[in-house]
């Protein structure tokens, strides 16, 4: 199980750099994905199969099929790869990387300083994870509801075509609505 | 817990909801007939103003106090004193935006409006990381959506992107200091969390969460080096959306990072004393506090348009504001929350002014309010009174906002066992806020000495514009003279949480 | 028996039937259709025309295995295997009979959504990476048709779930002994029904590949084993809701005791296939923006209605 674990993450962990690294948009997005479905073989592994369950329906399933359709939409080809490419230099990363480098090796640091249980003995299934979304969470989860209604409103916001008002670029005069 | 209690604590939240849904229901039922116009605007706002008066006249008159679901709702004097605070600036902008031209589709920015001061008032009336995070992000989507909203503008959109990028990001820290955080007290309420620290001394994974933490606040309140979006944001929002960024946003912001550095970070203060150094939160927010300051004051000096000035002499005041966080007393306390309200009812009247400038000139340069004063004499009277209370002279708010914040911050140091090395940043507090009086005296300049070019539009503000800045200003001169109507509840209402 | 043995015998014969079952359909439907449209259909190769099959694979396997210029190569190739894998995996939880499952797992039917909506990734990757523009209209429409029914696919199961008390397949099998979830829970059937056949995309909702709009939709590019590889996973996938819909709303392996409990499995399934089969013969094809709006507007409404009422009923009944 600890050694499946341990693959598990490093195949995270590589397929994550490669969202960020690769220039073909479809391409990252597919790493994504498996980087997705390997963070939920590691809840599987330790002892949470119903959110596994869901990470798969609801993040890789779902959400990325998403992603995917509007990149697909915006029919993003060669230029952008190129585009990419080009943001890719290394004075782009180099300062952003080094930060990053800096996070990673302390916040391995602290849990390898860290004395910590291990996981993974009790597994937690469907029922107790709806009882204490029932329970307990129950505000919470009344509350996430409502910060989906604001998204949804705002989003339906965004998305609306005005065609009568031309996006102004004149630059500098006021933003006023 | 049940259905009935849940509803009871959230009952001002819970109206406010379906006012919402009302006013977007509005907006539906005239898309049929030409959804422009006045009309949609004049019955959009006022509805929302009832909703909002409901909400704090339930908030008045409910004698309900206590917490229920383990700190995730928690109702005593301060947090309703803040609800109220929150729903007085959440007003204003709701008038500031009847005042902007009118848009299409108006009901749906309104509606935004509100869902932003739900999540504001979900982050001041919790105490618990999960409800905590929840109302941060309902707050941080609103208010994108809002500075978005002009989408005919397309510096509405990058300001639009930049605080979501940003927010996202700063989200994210936030979200991973509070799981590492979690993992270590092994609880998601404050309270619980505090007992945990001073039970366990600063482990390194604690330090972790903590800096992950305090990065996602420092975005909140707009702390060097966190900053980045604000000029940007406040410059490019349409003028209501930046004003409840600047004053409601910033509120709950500092109110919520109060309580959790004193309840939940409690024994992890650490030190920042020359030579006394112990890691805990205490450096980290000195060093945020006089970033910011020295950041904020100097480049203010050179903007050249008074929403980048305002944009940055907010970075310096969450500066001051963070000097009495450290000290990390109730007396210190107070006086920040004291200082916020003031400095959000000045930035709001600040704001509504532009608003009323921007829509008359076309722009917010330092030139386009020349002449000011000979065209809209209360209004540039009440733009004085905001300046001077935010450069803190005698006898306005501002002034003893940062009287209370130097003396309990130096109160800290003086009071044995307190905190020492808080002389220096006082000192350079105080540097900080003469060069501060200097960039307000220029647009105070141009307001009253310089004459308007010819050929300029004439600024003429509207009855509601000019009444809500007049009362905003009053509000400034009356807690000037009387800061004790004001600072008394607070501090009573400290004393009773603390 | 030892069970490792006899969970491999289950597995081998599950994987053995299903490979035959593809194969068998690809005559079957031929000749069903025929008749129902007053055809002959194939008639010509060995008895009954059953040779079809044959003649068909050998076709299929000695045609130029064509790899177009232009599209993305590793994503084209990889894009026929995800839906034959998804599809499988999938069958892996589906119990044929008492104790005959691969995986008996406690999540058997989230397992299903999941491996379900991977399957997704097959068409709207095929359509991708063709790079043209039929292909990426194809794989458009897959995208946004199943994201639009995979919402309600999982919501219509819950009322079995409530029923059954459990999300293992196995118990809900056991749990339908007195009654087949049919009768009490027929919205949530006719709903999976619905959003089981636009998963399949199989006629009518078989929009992604429309032959009269897109020429082939999102396989238009495919030639050889590559487009054989989507036909038999589009059996297999056609197959696995049969099956999911016996297991969930029929009873499963229920049925006379004299009858070997697979053998019942298989017979209903095979009902199942056989009503997808005249569906397509009988119903035209919908636009594609009425069959979005039908699914957002009435099927997701009545997937929650059907949700609460079979929750409250379940509530009163239980006080």
């Amino acid at each position: 199980m600890t050694v499946a674990f341990y693959i598990t993450a490093a195949i995270a962990l590589l397929t994550t750099m490669r969202v960020v690294t690769h220039t073909n948009a479809v391409h990252a997005l597919l790493y994504f994905v498996i980087s997705l479905l390997s963070v939920a073989l590691m809840f599987y592994l330790i002892g949470a199969p119903f959110v596994a369950a869901l990470e798969v329906i609801i993040y890789a399933g779902a959400i990325m099929v998403l992603f995917l359709f509007v990149i697909m939409m915006l029919n993003v080809g060669e230029e952008h790869a190129r585009q990419e490419r080009d943001w890719l230099s290394r004075r782009f990363w180099a300062g952003p990387g080094v930060l990053c480098a800096a996070l990673l090796a302390i916040t391995a640091w602290v849990i390898i300083e860290t004395a910590h249980p291990s996981v993974g003995h009790e597994v937690v299934g469907a029922r107790d994870v709806g009882a204490s979304l029932f329970g307990p969470y129950l505000i919470a989860v009344q509350l996430a509801a409502l910060l989906l209604l604001g998204g949804l409103v705002g989003a339906s916001h965004l998305r609306r075509h005005d065609r009568r008002t031309p996006l102004r670029t004149d630059g500098g005069k006021g933003g006023e609505s | 817990m049940n259905y009935i209690e849940f509803t009871v604590f959230l009952l001002p939240e819970i109206v406010l909801l379906v006012t919402a849904l009302a006013v977007i229901g509005i907006d539906c039922a005239r898309r049929g007939k030409a959804a422009t116009g006045a009309g949609g605007t004049l019955a959009s706002a006022s509805l929302c103003a009832a909703g909002i008066l409901v909400a704090a006249l339930i908030i008045l008159i409910m004698p309900q106090e206590g917490r229920i679901a383990g700190g995730m709702l928690v109702l005593d004097p301060l947090t309703r004193l803040f609800k109220l605070v929150l729903l007085a600036m959440t007003l204003v902008a709701v008038l500031m935006l009847m005042e902007t031209r009118p848009v299409r589709h108006v009901g749906e920015n309104f509606a935004v409006m509100l869902f932003a001061a739900i999540g504001m008032m979900l982050v001041v009336g919790t105490e618990e990381l999960l409800v905590l995070f929840i109302g941060l992000e309902l707050t941080g989507i609103s208010l994108y959506v809002l500075v978005g909203f002009a989408r005919s503008d397309i510096r509405s959109a990058e300001a639009a992107l930049k605080y979501f990028l940003f927010g996202s990001v700063s989200a994210a820290f936030l979200l991973f200091g509070l799981s590492l955080i979690y993992g270590f007290s092994g609880s998601t309420e404050l309270g619980e969390i505090g007992v945990a620290m001073q039970a366990g001394g600063m482990e390194p994974l604690l330090a972790v969460g903590l800096v992950m933490t305090l990065v996602g606040f420092g975005f909140k309140v707009a702390a060097v080096p966190f900053h980045l979006w604000a000029p940007d944001v406040y410059q490019g929002a349409p003028a209501p959306a930046a004003a409840l960024v600047a004053s409601a946003s910033k509120v709950a912001g500092f109110f919520i990072l109060a309580k959790v550095l004193l309840l939940g970070f409690a024994g992890a203060e650490g030190g920042a004393a020359w030579g006394g150094f112990q890691p805990g939160w205490v450096p980290l927010i000195g060093v945020m506090a006089a970033l910011s300051m020295v950041v904020g004051n100097l480049a203010a000096l050179v903007q050249n348009r008074v929403r980048r000035l305002l944009a940055y002499s907010g970075i310096g005041h969450a500066g001051f504001m963070l000097i009495a966080l450290m000290a990390a007393t109730p007396a210190a306390l107070a006086s920040v929350l004291f200082y916020v309200v003031i400095y959000g009812l000045t930035t709001l009247g600040a704001f509504g002014v532009v608003t009323v400038v921007l829509r008359a000139r076309e722009g917010d340069r330092l030139s386009d309010f020349a002449g000011m004063s000979r065209q809209a004499p209360l209004l540039s009277f009440s733009m004085l009174i905001f300046f001077v209370s935010l450069a803190g002279l005698p006898p306005l708010a501002g002034f003893f906002g940062k009287f209370y914040l130097f003396t309990s911050a130096m109160g800290a140091q003086a009071a044995p066992g307190g905190q020492p090395g808080m002389l220096w940043l006082v000192l350079l507090a105080l540097v900080m806020s003469a060069i501060s009086l200097y960039y307000y005296l220029l647009v105070l300049k141009q307001i009253f000495f310089v004459e308007a070019a010819e050929g300029t539009p004439v600024i003429r503000a509207s009855k509601t514009g000019t009444w809500t800045c007049s009362i905003l200003a009053a509000a400034t001169i009356v807690l000037g003279c009387y800061p004790g109507i004001l600072l008394g509840p607070i501090r009573l209402a400290v004393g009773a949480a603390f | 028996m030892n069970p490792t043995l006899q969970t491999l015998a289950v597995t081998l014969g599950i994987l053995f039937t299903l490979l035959h079952v593809a194969a068998v359909l690809i005559w079957v439907e031929r000749r069903l259709l025929a008749l129902l449209q007053d055809r002959l259909g194939p008639n010509r190769a060995g008895p009954l025309g059953l040779f079809i099959i044959v003649a068909d694979v050998i076709k299929i396997f000695t045609k130029e295995d064509w790899i177009p210029p232009f599209a993305d190569r590793p994503l084209y190739v990889i894009a026929p295997a995800i839906i034959l894998l998804t599809a499988l995996v999938g069958f892996t939880i589906v119990p044929v009979g008492p104790g005959m499952v691969v995986l008996d797992l406690n999540i058997g039917i989230l397992f299903f959504l999941a491996f379900s909506s991977l399957g997704i990734y097959s068409t709207v990757l095929a359509g991708w990476a063709s790079n043209s523009k039929y292909a990426l209209i194809g794989g458009l429409r897959m995208a946004a048709q199943m994201f639009s029914y995979e919402v309600f696919m999982g919501l219509s199961l819950m009322g079995v779930v409530i029923l059954a008390g459990s999300l293992n397949l196995s118990e809900i099998v056991e749990a339908q002994r007195g009654m087949w979830f049919v009768l009490p829970q027929f919205l949530g059937f006719v709903i999976f029904l619905l959003a089981g056949l636009a998963e399949t995309h199989r006629l009518p909702f078989d929009l992604p590949e429309a032959e009269s709009e897109l020429v082939a939709g999102f396989h238009t590019e495919y030639s050889s084993m590559k487009f054989g590889i989507f036909f038999v996973g589009e059996y297999i996938g056609l197959t696995l809701i049969a099956a999911m819909i016996v297991t969930l709303f029929f009873g499963g392996w229920l049925g006379p005791a004299w009858i070997p409990a697979p053998l019942v499995f298989c017979f209903k399934t095979f009902a199942f296939i056989l009503f997808f089969i005249l569906m397509r013969a009988a119903i035209p094809r919908p636009r594609f923006d009425q069959m979005l709006s039908w699914g957002w507007k009435y099927l997701l409404p009545l997937a929650l209605i059907n949700l609460i009422a079979t929750g409250a009923l379940v509530l009163i009944r239980a006080d």
